[in-house]
Order: structure tokens, then sequence, then C-alpha cells
């Protein structure tokens, strides 16, 4: 039994501040005041005054006559509102309350619109886009140092969250283009979309060992943060941001984005063996994480379980293995957050899935049905022969 | 005024939730104490069910796909007949494990989801040349039965949407594209919320009481509602012609003040009659949108008409004044008392 005292004691520790004088102090929060509701009405509120100021904007660039050198007033406008409004939320803007007050709402604005400025002048000073150019790399790169800083620098947790995620796709995006242009250098830029089905397939190829490395490096970036939550507080927004954005990764292949770089003809990959080593590895991690280590893994019933890792590594479900790693993790650190994503998803990638045109709809069928009876085999013999129901006292 | 707690005493989930409600603890520091209260390392029943569901699932949607990669080359017999097995399976399944399960519940449901594809697939093979909306008609005419014996928020939904569906298609089938249907499903959607809350209030822990219908039927009528008024506002300014209104846009207005009416209506019983939190949030919402829309719709044209100049100040100027409503719905909810809501609808931000 851990006593509030040690609770305490042990929260001051993880590097949450709190005492005594805090628990009994009366809360000044109306219910629901920093719900939900608040962070919807103020992303919506945010993203209808970004696009006023841009529309503002446009017009001081016109009035000016810098049509030409639009992006040298994009991006003064860019560094000045982000400059302030993150010296804003670093000194006198910290907590929740203050952040979630009316000129709390309107530094966030600002915040908002001087990073879309400071995005678009850097694709201006570049003179570049984000697809098919030779710089987008250095914009996202650019761009994702510049959300690095401010994370050290000020705590704003929703704009944070944003920042993230759009750090995270113009990474991805960028340096997907970039590396498929180091693997295939004399295919890709001749016979982008036209070329024939071997070219195609050369490229499709590549494209997904560029997609294993990008999900590898996410994977390995969860991780990380996971491990650092464990041992230290840390805002759970940015874990929340980068399984969003593997979430999407984890898509079938011809959702991706960059796939509009190229055609989307049917061509047959076979199996991904990059892919299912780093899914079995990361889920089989995570299970040895979340049973308590390695050592444990030892044991025939959790041999079973990581046969069925390997089934649905090998069938390249790996949206499945997500979902239900996401629902695992959520469980097991009391986070509904988590669990919620995961139970979203699973359908959602099952609907994604039947739309997808790298095999036909027979495979997918084996493929689902295949998955399923080894769920439910494995769950069977688990039960019937290893009883691990009736060995536990269930906690939750 | 601060309380008196007795730290020496155990600490509890209850404890952990009030603190995290209260705003003193964030996120990652409750998920770190639940971790310490409530350790899940043992974890065999919830892994035993979640096994069976994805296994089911993964099973079914293979099952899915397969009947898809067939679907052309089978035989209208073969068609209706595997949809006549699942109807009749999940209705047997779900009379044996009984509406009390949730498994029965869902299967029940599943039934009325095969009635109306057993109807679809019907007509497609046979030509019946029935219009759409009596499909939807008769779906709706066919499940409403089991609607009312299954107690079930979710199967009235469903019988719901149905039901909503077949207006629409009768609308546009036998009187054109006006915006005008509008009206009645944003009333029929006020009514599936008024009657349920008022319903949950004299039966709290039935199984009528459970918010996320209140707050889905909300939520379409007032973007119902709301739209006709935007669309009023905007025919009055500019004009709206729709090529196939069989009103010429006449009953536009009419539709608008009826819209108008059931907006208010809507905050009548989001904030007075039922007074609870998360519906006065859903209308505060939507009308801090309609209103900010309706300030666009009336001044962008005259302010942005000043050329550059007029894009510069109309946009600081309308970022102003759209900064202001939404200021002014967050504390026009500030002034409202609301009835305590459970513990699960509340959370901070990190």
């Amino acid at each position: 039994m851990l006593s509030k005292e040690h609770a305490i004691t042990r929260l001051n520790a993880y590097g949450v501040p709190f005492s005594e004088q805090v628990w009994m102090s009366e809360s000044k929060r109306k219910d629901g005041e920093f719900g939900v509701f608040a962070i919807i009405i103020r992303v919506i509120a945010g993203l209808f005054i970004l696009g006023m100021m841009v529309v503002a904007i446009a017009g001081l660039i016109a009035l000016l006559g810098l049509d030409s050198r639009w992006e040298h007033v994009a991006g003064t406008i860019g560094v000045l509102a982000t400059g302030f409004a993150a010296w804003k939320f670093r000194t006198s803007y910290k907590m929740l309350e203050k952040q979630y007050s009316f000129k709390g709402l309107m530094y966030l604005s600002l915040l908002l619109v001087g990073k879309a400025c400071l995005l678009a002048a850097l694709f201006g000073w570049f003179d570049t886009g984000l697809f098919r150019s030779e710089s987008g790399w250095i914009v996202a790169l650019v761009f994702s140092l510049i959300t690095l800083a401010s994370l050290f620098f000020y705590r704003m947790y929703l704009e944070a969250f944003l920042a993230i995620l759009v750090s995270l796709f113009l990474l991805d995006v960028a340096f997907g283009a970039e590396m498929l242009r180091v693997l295939l250098p004399q295919d890709y830029m001749r016979v982008l979309g036209r070329g024939d089905e071997a070219q195609i397939m050369r490229i499709r190829s590549a494209g997904v060992l560029v997609s294993t490395l990008s999900v590898s490096l996410l994977i390995g970036m969860t991780a990380v943060l996971i491990a650092i939550q464990n041992r230290r507080y840390l805002s759970s927004v940015y874990f929340y941001a980068v399984v969003l954005f593997l979430a999407y990764k984890f898509l079938p292949l011809d959702n991706q984005v960059y796939w509009s770089l190229g055609s989307t003809i049917d061509v047959k990959l076979g199996v991904d063996l990059g892919m299912v080593v780093v899914g079995f590895c990361a889920v089989s991690t995570l299970y040895a994480f979340l049973i308590g280590g390695w050592q444990k893994l030892k044991s025939l019933e959790h041999v079973i379980v990581i046969c069925c890792i390997i089934i649905l590594a090998v069938l390249g479900l790996y949206g499945v293995l997500f979902a239900v790693a996401l629902m695992a993790l959520g469980h097991v650190r009391h986070d509904r957050v988590l669990w919620v994503i995961g139970l979203i998803y699973l359908p959602i990638y099952l609907f994604l899935f039947y739309y997808s045109l790298d095999v036909t709809l027979l495979i997918k069928s084996y493929m689902l049905l295949g998955s399923g009876i080894a769920i439910l085999a494995a769950r069977f013999v688990l039960l019937r022969f290893f009883n691990p129901l009736n060995a536990e006292v269930e906690n939750a | 005024m601060t309380k008196t707690i007795d730290f020496d005493q155990p600490l509890t989930n209850e404890d952990i939730e009030q603190l995290y409600r209260d705003g003193k603890l964030p996120r990652a520091g409750m998920q770190f104490l639940k971790q310490l209260v409530q350790p899940r390392d043992l974890w065999g029943q919830w892994a035993d069910k979640l096994s069976l569901a994805v296994g089911a699932i993964l099973v079914l949607a293979g099952i899915v796909f397969f009947f898809a990669f067939n679907w052309k080359d089978m035989p209208g017999w073969q068609k209706l007949g595997l949809i006549d097995l699942a109807l009749v399976g999940c209705l047997l399944v779900s009379l044996w494990r009984g509406l009390d399960d949730g498994a029965g519940q869902t299967l029940a449901i599943g039934a009325s989801i095969f009635v109306g594809v057993f109807m679809a697939v019907f007509g497609q093979i046979y030509q019946t040349g029935a219009d759409a909306y009596q499909l939807f008609m008769m779906w709706a005419l066919l499940i409403l039965p089991w609607v009312i014996l299954s107690k079930s928020l979710a199967h009235w939904t469903l019988w719901l949407v149905v039901a909503h569906t077949f207006l629409l298609v009768f609308w546009v089938q036998t009187v054109g594209d006006g915006i005008e249907i509008d009206v009645p499903l944003a009333l029929l959607g006020l009514l599936a919320y008024g009657l349920q809350s008022h319903l949950a209030s004299k039966q709290p822990g039935s199984w009528l009481d459970h918010n996320w219908f209140s707050w889905i039927w909300l939520f379409y009528s007032l973007t119902l509602t709301a739209f006709l008024i935007g669309a009023w506002v905007f025919t009055m300014r500019y004009g709206f012609y729709i090529p196939s209104d069989p009103f010429n846009g006449d009953l536009r207005t009419i539709a608008g003040l009826i819209g108008l009416a059931l907006h208010c209506a809507g905050y009548y019983l989001a904030f007075k009659r039922f007074k609870l939190l998360v519906g006065a949030q859903i209308w505060t919402l939507i009308s801090s949108i309609l209103v900010s829309t309706i300030f666009l719709i009336l001044f962008a044209e005259w302010i942005f008409d000043w050329g550059d100049g007029g894009l510069l100040f109309g946009g600081l100027f309308m970022a102003a004044v759209v900064a202001g409503i939404f200021w002014g719905g967050i504390k026009f909810l500030d002034l409202h008392q609301f009835a305590p809501g459970p513990a699960r609808e509340v959370s901070n931000v990190e």
C-alpha cells in the first residue's frame, strides 16, 4: 500500500513538483475548464485567426510592393511573432490557467501565425517545394530544429503537438524523396509516373526500403520516449504526436503521401523482410517490457505469444500489430488516450487495407483469416494448457 | 480554504483522479501514480478478452474480404442465401446469449444491418425498380420491433440513421434539391436528444443513461440548424441558387427562421432544461463557428474590396473579431452552472 505522503515523495522524485499544501489547496478550476472542449475551441479559434492573419500578411506584402520578396516579409513577421510569443510562454504564461486565458489564446494564435510564416519563408528562401525538389530536406531540417529548440525553451503543449506532427511529416516526405533519389538516380526523375512495370517496381521497392527505415527511426523515438517517461516526468503530448504519426506510417503503403510521386499500378512486392524484422523486434521488445523483462520470455506461454507476433509480422499486418500494441501499452500504463487510439486505428487500418492495391482481395482474405485463426488458436492453447486466469489475481 | 487530509492513509485511485480533475496533477503524473497503486502486470483476463475480440474481428474481416473477392461471380441465390444465413445466425446467437449480454446486443444490431443489406442486394439482383427511399423506409419499419425490444441506444442510433436517410432520400427523389429538408431532420435530431436526456434523467443508471447518444444527436441537429441559418444569411447577402431547388429559394427564409428557432431550442435544452456541460459546450462551439461565419459572410466582401489595404486591415480586423467571438463563447459558457459530470469527461491538455 502506498501512503499519500510516500506518493508525494515519489512524485517529486519523478519530476512532478507536488506537496501537501498543493494537495490540500482548494481547486480553482471548474469542471471542463481545461478539458477536451477547451482544446477544440482554442484550436478552431487559432486556425480561424491564422487564416485571417495570412490574408492580412498578404495584404501587407502587396501594400509594401514586396511581392517578389514576400519571403523576407513573411520571415521577419515569423521570427518576431514566434520570438515574442515564445518569450511570453517561457516567462509569464507558464501555468495552464494563464495559457487558457484570453491573452493566452492570443499568444497561441501569434505562435501559430509565426511558425506558419517561418515555414513559408523557409520555402521561399531556399526556393524549393517539398516534393520533386532537391532542397526540400533543408527546409524540413531547419523547421524541425526550430521545433526542437522550442520544446526546450517554452511549454505550450497544444502548439508543441501540432509542431511535432508538422515536423515529422516534413522530415518524412523530404528525406523519403531524397533517399529515393539516392537509391534510384537514373530512374527517378525520368520515369516518375510514366515508366514501365520493371522501373515502377524498382521505385516502389526502394520506397518500401525508405518506409522501413523511417518506421524504424520512429519506433526508436517512441521507445526512447517510453523509457524516459518511465524514469522521469515528460509530457504525454510528445509521445502522442509521435504515435499518431507512426499510425499514419503503418497505413497500407499506397496511402503514404510520397506515393503521389509515382504511379500506383498494382505491382506485387512480395514479403518486405525489413518491415517483418522491424515489426517483430519492436512488438517483442514491447511485450517483454510489459511482462517485466526478457527473462520471462523463456516460458512456453510467452513463446506462444511471440509465435503469434511472428505470424502477424510475416503476414504483413503491421497495422493490426500496432493497434494491439497500443491497446496493451495503454492498458498497462493506465493511458486511456493510447487505448482509444489503438481501438479506433484497427477498423481504420482494416478499411484502408481493403482498398490498398498491393495484393488482391483473395490474398488479403487469407492473410486476415490466417492471423485471426492464429490468435484464436493461441488463446485456446493458453487457456487450455496454461490457464493463466486462475494463476493470477486480477488487479485491473 | 484548505481541508485536512491524513497523509498516512493509503493512496487510492479516487484520490488520484480527483487530483487530476482539480488540475493539481498532470496526465503523466496521474499515470505514474496509478501504475504504483494499481500495477497492471497481471493482465490475463484483459488479454483474454482482447485476443478474443481481435481474433474474431480478423476472422470476420477475412470472411468479408473473401466474399468481396468472389461477389460478382456468385449466383443470386448464393448471395441472398449467405446474407440470410448471417441474419438468422446473428439472431439465434443473440437470443441464446440474451440481450443483457454485450455480444448478444452486438449481434442483434448486426442482424438489423443484414436486413438492410438483404433488401439492397435483392433490389440489385432482381432490378425491382423500387425507389431508394422505399428501401430505407421498409428497413426502418422492419427492424423497429427489434429495436424497441433490444433496449439499446446503439440500436436506436442505427434506426435513427436509417430513418433520417429515408427522409432525406424521399425528399431528394420526390421534391428536389432544396436545403429545406434540413428542418425536419434537425427537428427529429433534437427530439431524439431531448427525449433520451429526459428519460435518462428519470431513470439514471438504466440503458437510456449514456451521454454519447445525446452528444451525437445534439451535434448533428445543431450542425443542421447552423447550416440553415448560414445558408439563409448567405442568400440574403449574395443570393444562393440551387439548380434543382423546387421552390427557387422562396422558402429559404422560412427555413432559416425555423433553423434559428430550433437553434434557440437547442440552447434551452442544453443550458436550462438538462444543464449538462458537454451539451452546452457543443452548442457554444457550433454557435461560435456560426457567428464567425455570419460575420465573414456579411462583411468580408465589403472589407476586402478596399484593395491591398483592405486585405491588411480587413484581415487584422476579422482576426480580432473572430478572437472576440470565440472568447465571448467561452465566457458565455462560464456564466452558467451545470450538473457535475462523471470523471471520465474531464481531462487536462497534457
